[in-house]
């Protein structure tokens, strides 16, 4: 075993400085699926932090009518807690949503300061149960407007939703993108190797008429193609990380701040891991493909 | 050692490149097959490695029949004998050494015996010393002793040679033909094709001849 590995090593190291050429525009090639692959994931990640972030803030905000009593916020508050659309309320009173502004909008906070009054109303933040449709949300509506004390409502679900849909249409373009160009790559690097060993028939079926085991004719294409796709995807993962630093470095902290997700992330070592690891079996069952036929 | 019954190859319908062929080889015989080109020896052989099947009739070797065997059966099969072509068929790329040893080394031969009986067969063909050289660098009877020793490094009990001199001159080819009567003398089966009567003559060794895939004569 050890020796077919060696051989295998040293046969497919001697094809790959032969071949140079061929096998750089394969390395290429699954470079490329790699990275297109490992960027979807990546955006993918980052913008899930800022779903979940968003998700975890209020979804519905009701702001009362000025000059409410406590009958009318009352009335509200009765509503909130039978629908069965809401997960949770919290009442914030015009006091402490001038504090939030203040807290949260500091460059704004001196021109509040300079008006006589609160502009701010009293609010309910409202979290609507997981699976909520729009219809039950109108439904919630429309009961809280019955009870007259609603100034207006404002519906962040909408925002969270088209964020959602918009990271599915990247995850589904992008796993097709990268899915295309896979394929495009299985098939370079089989035809790659497979030049290779139409290269050396006339060597690999004398060995195979002295008796050589297949496993030993194919031994080296299979660790040719896992070679030529551990570059690839060598290279991609370090293109990757130097695209995110690049990129993260010139828009990374204000997206953070805006979303409060903080400082974007890479991909987890073990989705790398997985990456990789995926590219090198592409990479031998190309390997098997290509010298599958005995010579 | 080898049993051939009612052995026959079509390669088209009504072509024949072997009709109801027949024979036996005994163990530690050395046999010549012979005929003129296109006698069907070349087809012969193919189907004594199992490089071919036939399209009737049974080869049994050291009682075992070759179509019954598993494709990788049929590997093992072939490490156990020796096979030595008309045309060398030498790795250009690697040493005499390599040559002789790839194949052992992959078995899992241990590289130190291997080595040594390495480097002792080249002796025997009279190639001591030149185990570093490649294949392009030796004459063609060089060559061809080289492709020998490939042969011999796995102890076969059957060596099969096809034309094994028919790219030498004379001189050359008389030498290899001395070779492989070396080989037998030490008990090994040795079943030659040629189509070289002279060298057949100096041997005086048993002769199958065929003719038109048939077997015409054996002495």
């Amino acid at each position: 075993m050890i020796a077919l590995l060696r051989y295998s090593i040293g046969e497919a190291s001697l094809s790959l400085a032969r071949g140079w050429r061929s096998g750089l525009l394969a390395i290429a090639i699954i470079a490329a699926a790699v990275f297109i692959a490992g960027a979807v994931l990546l955006v993918s990640i980052n913008v899930d932090r800022i779903l979940e972030r968003l998700a975890a803030t209020a979804e519905l905000t009701i702001y009362l009518k000025p000059g409410n009593g406590e009958e009318q916020q009352a009335a509200v508050a009765k509503v909130l807690a039978s629908h069965p659309t809401v997960s949770s309320s919290n009442f914030v009173g015009a006091e402490a949503a001038l504090a939030r502004f203040r807290r949260e909008l500091p460059e704004l906070a001196a021109l509040v300061g300079t008006l006589e009054e609160n502009p701010l109303p009293s609010a309910f933040d409202v979290r609507l149960r997981d699976g909520a449709t729009d219809a039950d949300t109108r439904s919630l509506v429309q009961a809280l407007q019955a009870t007259g004390a609603v100034e207006d409502v404002r519906y962040d679900r909408r925002i969270f939703d088209r964020l959602s849909d918009g990271l599915r249409i990247l995850r589904q373009g992008g796993f097709i993108l990268a899915a295309v160009i896979v394929l495009a790559a299985i098939v370079t690097i089989t035809s790659v190797l497979r030049l290779a060993y139409l290269t050396r028939r006339d060597e690999t079926a004398v060995l195979f008429l002295l008796g050589m085991p297949p496993s030993a004719i194919r031994g080296p294409f299979v660790v040719e193609g896992m070679l030529q796709t551990l570059a690839g995807a060598l290279a991609a993962v370090l293109l990757l990380w130097a695209a995110f630093g690049a990129v993260n470095a010139q828009i990374g902290p204000e997206v953070g701040q805006a979303f409060g997700t903080g400082a974007a992330v890479f991909l987890p070592r073990a989705m790398v891991a997985i990456l990789v690891v995926a590219s090198v079996l592409v990479g031998a069952l190309a390997g098997l493909v290509a010298a599958w036929k005995e010579p | 050692m080898i049993e051939v019954h009612s052995l026959s190859k079509s390669y088209r319908p009504g072509v024949h490149a072997l009709a109801d062929v027949s024979f036996t080889v005994d163990k530690g015989e050395f046999v010549f097959l012979t005929g003129p080109s296109g006698a069907g020896k070349s087809t012969l052989l193919r189907l004594l490695l199992r490089a071919d099947r036939p399209t009737g009739g049974d080869i049994i070797v050291n009682g075992r029949n070759l179509a019954r065997m598993s494709a990788s059966q049929v590997q093992a099969f072939r490490r156990t004998v020796g096979t030595v072509f008309q045309d060398f068929k030498l790795i250009p790329r690697k040493t005499v050494y390599d040559n002789i040893a790839l194949l052992p080394r992959l078995m899992g031969e241990a590289e130190s015996l291997l080595r040594r009986r390495a480097l002792q067969v080249l002796a025997e063909v009279g190639l001591a010393g030149r185990q570093d050289d490649l294949p392009l660098t030796l004459s063609g009877g060089e060559q061809q002793r080289v492709s020998i020793a490939r042969a011999l490094v796995n102890e076969p009990t059957l060596v099969l040679a096809d034309e094994p001199t028919g790219n030498l001159d004379p001189l050359l080819s008389l030498e290899v033909m001395s070779l492989f009567r070396a080989i037998n003398a030490r008990g090994t089966t040795v079943l030659v094709a040629t189509h070289d009567r002279a060298l057949i003559r100096h041997l005086g060794k048993r002769v199958i001849t065929l003719e038109h895939g048939h077997v015409t004569e054996t002495i």
